[in-house]
């Protein structure tokens, strides 16, 4: 129940066993491997060749996924679980099926470079037809366009305004005809034939109009033919890409294996990666890493299984090695530990916060909840979709902490009388009508919250053989917190409580730093201004009243609006009836998520505030991956 | 319907308004940036959702009180209660602690949301620290919240 006991493990095994033992170790998950020292005629593994190949084949097959999942059809539901595939299909893939789906990997990659290609010659043709466009009603082949013995012809460009103008005013040439062919913008498309005896002055006019020549040399009919030509070739690759498409789109059917090929290729690249932290001689090789001490027989057992000639050793990690940290907790608490890490994992030798947290986790999110309603569908809903949903590990820590939040909610939305917006009976705590005993209920929680905090740094300390800490540091402000709460009853014993209380402070807060005794009052002087955080600590809580303000408030006018629309007939009935189901939905969906922040916070800063010592590595045994899909023979450590 | 009704009114537009501006500040933000980063790292999006959701509050909040004032003069009821104008003038008052500190705390919490998206963009396992940084932001909010309310509470009209 808290913190996993873990044993430094030691491996002194044959090499040909290496691959093996590799897969056993994998397999089994509570093998956390560490980079071994350097020693005793050992040398570090050189890093396997084969590690680059298979990074480049699961790029491949990851790209291929990854091409393929956009004509999968089949609908992944939102929270569905992974599939599974047992250890002898992973076997069967890696060694039978992988060359034909890496050859299926190798098609689709030809297919997408066709692809590319074709989309290169589609915008080559695209351009070339955009540039024949405004010559396709000029009817004579382009080949014909030359100049004879007396004449000049050409094709060319000209100002459209200015063409315009000297065509209407006659002063061109009677040798000299322009034909205007389409105009594109200001610009105007023209077909000059002139005299050569006007050359020269045809050529100023020319000039004057911005004339720039064209060549149409690519073409030999005429302009329309040219155009149908690249048609028929566009259209020609446009099936052609369609066809690739519809090929690639054929090979979906191969998408779960590939997905299952890239778990199984993944899982071996664990395996390699983990193998560089080995150290090696010719025949042996050493493996050095962290096992929880539960479970170091079975580890035992099952790797000599595997290779009868190894040898083994389990030893209590050192004061100066920092084990990796593995929180154990029961079956209630577990949802809970994923708060803890969401944050950061106690460092080793501290504790597991995880069983102390739980119950003011689940009651601080049923307050802000707060609405019996919301509570019961929480409860009833969540472990449905646990069962046929069959969410991930991750999501379904959070969904039973959602589950024990909607037990909490029930509790305190009866006691705040909230059901769906409705409040059915006589109310223990009004928060809109009588608020103040609320406030005070939900600072009083507060306290309580933060003592338990102070309880366990006093119980660290008094573990640690410091019990005169848990007086100064702990014992003290619990009592001046407490006699200033008494003071508001009995004000004459509070008032000596909360004076005793600051004494200690005063006195002892500087005793590490110094001996003399004014610096240490001073010192003292410095630590009471803490005060100041208890109570912004304390203040902080008022939001579980607001956050609980908020849901009731918002359903109230809800059940208000719905009652407006419910009584406009039939069609009322059907709307009203839509909107409350929507509008509670809404109103339940957005303070479950406030509800589930806003108590993470107050565990965080408040709480963990007053004792926890962070820091802690995570425990990462070497497993299998499981990005689409587990690879199953499982094997759970403790 | 007298000055002290229409002070009374302002009031309560002005909590559900202000707050409601930077409520929609921020979450449109935090969306955009949420966006942003999902296109470099899908499997995140979920995480940012959440992150994006955080500065909605504050609109909520403004809401919440500006339905209380409704509730109290009873417009919601039906028939308004008379209201004197300097109960007006303290709706008013007692609706500008949510409105303004709404507003700005809306508008701060989406630019720490956006920062952690970043964040969570680049290293997914710091998701947990972004939320609570900014939920730090949000305490404001709800002070001002209570504020608001024991004040909006206070005004006994009729």
């Amino acid at each position: 129940m808290a913190i996993v006991e873990m044993k430094r493990m030691s491996l002194l095994a044959p090499k040909q066993d290496e691959k093996a033992l590799l897969h056993a170790i994998q397999r089994l998950r509570c093998i956390h491997i560490m980079p071994a020292d350097e020693s005793g005629g050992f040398e570090r593994e050189a890093a396997p060749q084969e590690l680059s190949d298979l990074e480049n084949r699961i790029a491949r097959v990851n790209w291929a996924v990854k091409k393929l999942a956009k004509f999968d059809t089949t609908k992944a539901p939102m929270f569905g679980g992974k599939p599974s595939i047992s250890t002898d299909d992973a076997k069967q893939l890696l060694n039978q099926k992988q060359s034909i789906l890496l050859h299926t990997v190798e098609v689709l990659e030809v297919l997408e470079r066709e692809q590319n290609e074709n989309r290169g010659v589609i915008a080559r043709l695209e351009a070339a037809k955009e540039q024949l466009l405004p010559w396709v009603d000029f009817g004579v082949p382009i080949r014909e366009v030359k100049n004879t013995r007396n004449t000049v012809a050409s094709l060319a460009t000209v100002q459209k305004s200015k063409v315009d103008a000297l065509l209407s005013s006659g002063e061109l040439s009677p040798l000299c005809s322009i034909e205007i062919i389409s105009y594109v913008r200001d610009l105007a498309n023209v077909y000059v034939v002139m005299h050569r005896s006007v050359i020269d002055e045809v050529q100023a006019q020319l000039k004057e109009m911005g004339y720039s020549s064209v060549t149409l040399n690519q073409v030999e009919g005429t302009v329309q033919q040219k155009i149908a030509e690249l048609d028929a070739e566009l259209s020609a690759m446009a099936l052609r890409q369609e066809a690739i498409e519809k090929e690639t789109a054929g090979y979906v059917t191969d998408l779960s294996d590939l997905k299952s090929l890239y778990e199984c290729l993944t899982s071996e690249r664990e395996k390699l990666v983990a193998s560089q932290d080995f150290l090696g001689s010719a025949s042996t090789f050493y493996l050095s890493g962290w096992a929880p001490a539960e479970v170091t027989d079975k580890i035992e057992k099952r790797l000599t299984k595997v290779s009868p000639s190894i040898c083994m050793e389990f030893v209590d990690p050192q004061d100066d090695e920092e084990p990796p940290v593995l929180l154990h907790n029961g079956k209630v608490v577990t949802p809970y530990e994923t708060v803890v890490s969401g944050f950061s994992l106690p460092t080793y030798r501290g504790l597991d916060p995880t069983a102390a947290m739980t119950p003011f986790f689940a009651n601080f999110m049923g307050m802000m909840i707060s609405d019996a309603g919301y509570g019961i569908l929480l409860v009833v809903f969540v472990p449905l979709i646990i069962k046929f949903m069959k969410p991930s590990p991750g999501a379904k820590h959070i969904m039973w902490l959602l589950f024990g939040g909607g037990i909490a909610t029930i509790i305190w939305g009866a006691l705040y009388n909230t059901w769906f917006g409705f409040s059915p009976w006589p109310t223990v705590f009004d928060a809109v009508g009588d608020s103040i005993p609320v406030m005070a209920v939900c600072i009083a929680l507060g306290a309580v919250h933060l003592f338990a905090g102070l309880g366990v740094a006093a119980y660290m300390n008094i573990k640690r053989g410091k019990p005169g800490s848990a007086i100064a540091d702990q014992l003290s402000w619990f009592m001046v917190i407490v006699g200033l709460a008494l003071m508001l009853v009995m004000p004459e014993i509070g008032k000596w409580v909360a004076i005793a209380g600051v004494a200690i402070i005063l006195v002892t807060s500087g005793r590490e730093k110094s001996n003399n005794p004014f610096k240490r009052l001073i010192s003292g002087l410095g630590s009471l201004y803490g005060i100041t955080s208890w109570v912004s600590d304390l203040l902080s809580y008022m939001r579980l009243f607001g956050m609980g303000l908020a849901t009731g408030v918002i359903g109230m006018v809800i059940n208000q609006l719905v009652g407006m629309v419910f009584a406009g007939g039939i069609i009322g009935k059907v709307l009203g009836s839509l909107l409350f189901v929507g509008g509670h939905l809404f109103n339940m969906g957005i303070n479950v998520l406030g509800a589930y922040v806003h108590s993470c916070r107050l565990q965080y800063i408040e709480f963990f505030g007053k004792f926890y010592e962070d820091g802690g590595k995570p425990f990462r045994p070497l497993a299998s991956t499981n990005r689409y899909c587990y690879i199953e023979d499982v094997v759970k450590p403790s | 319907m007298s000055i002290g009704q229409i002070l009374a009114l302002c009031g309560a537009v002005l909590s559900v308004v202000l707050s409601g501006m930077g409520s929609s500040k921020g979450v449109g933000r935090a969306g955009e940036t949420a966006a942003g980063v999902s296109t470099e790292n899908p499997e995140v999006n979920s995480k940012l959702l959440v992150l994006q959701l955080l500065p909605a509050t504050q609109g909520i909040y403004g809401f919440l009180i500006s339905v209380i004032v409704l509730i109290n003069t009873n417009i919601l009821g039906g028939t308004m209660v008379p209201v004197t104008m300097e109960q007006g003038i303290g709706v008013i008052i007692a609706c500008l602690p949510v409105g303004i500190v709404g507003y700005y705390s809306a508008i701060r919490q989406g630019k720490v949301a956006e920062a952690s998206m970043l964040m969570t963009g680049q290293r997914p396992e710091m998701s947990g620290k972004g939320i609570t940084m900014t939920v730090m932001v949000e305490t404001y909010a709800v002070l001002a919240l209570l504020v608001s309310f024991l004040m909006v509470n206070a005004i006994k009209f009729g």
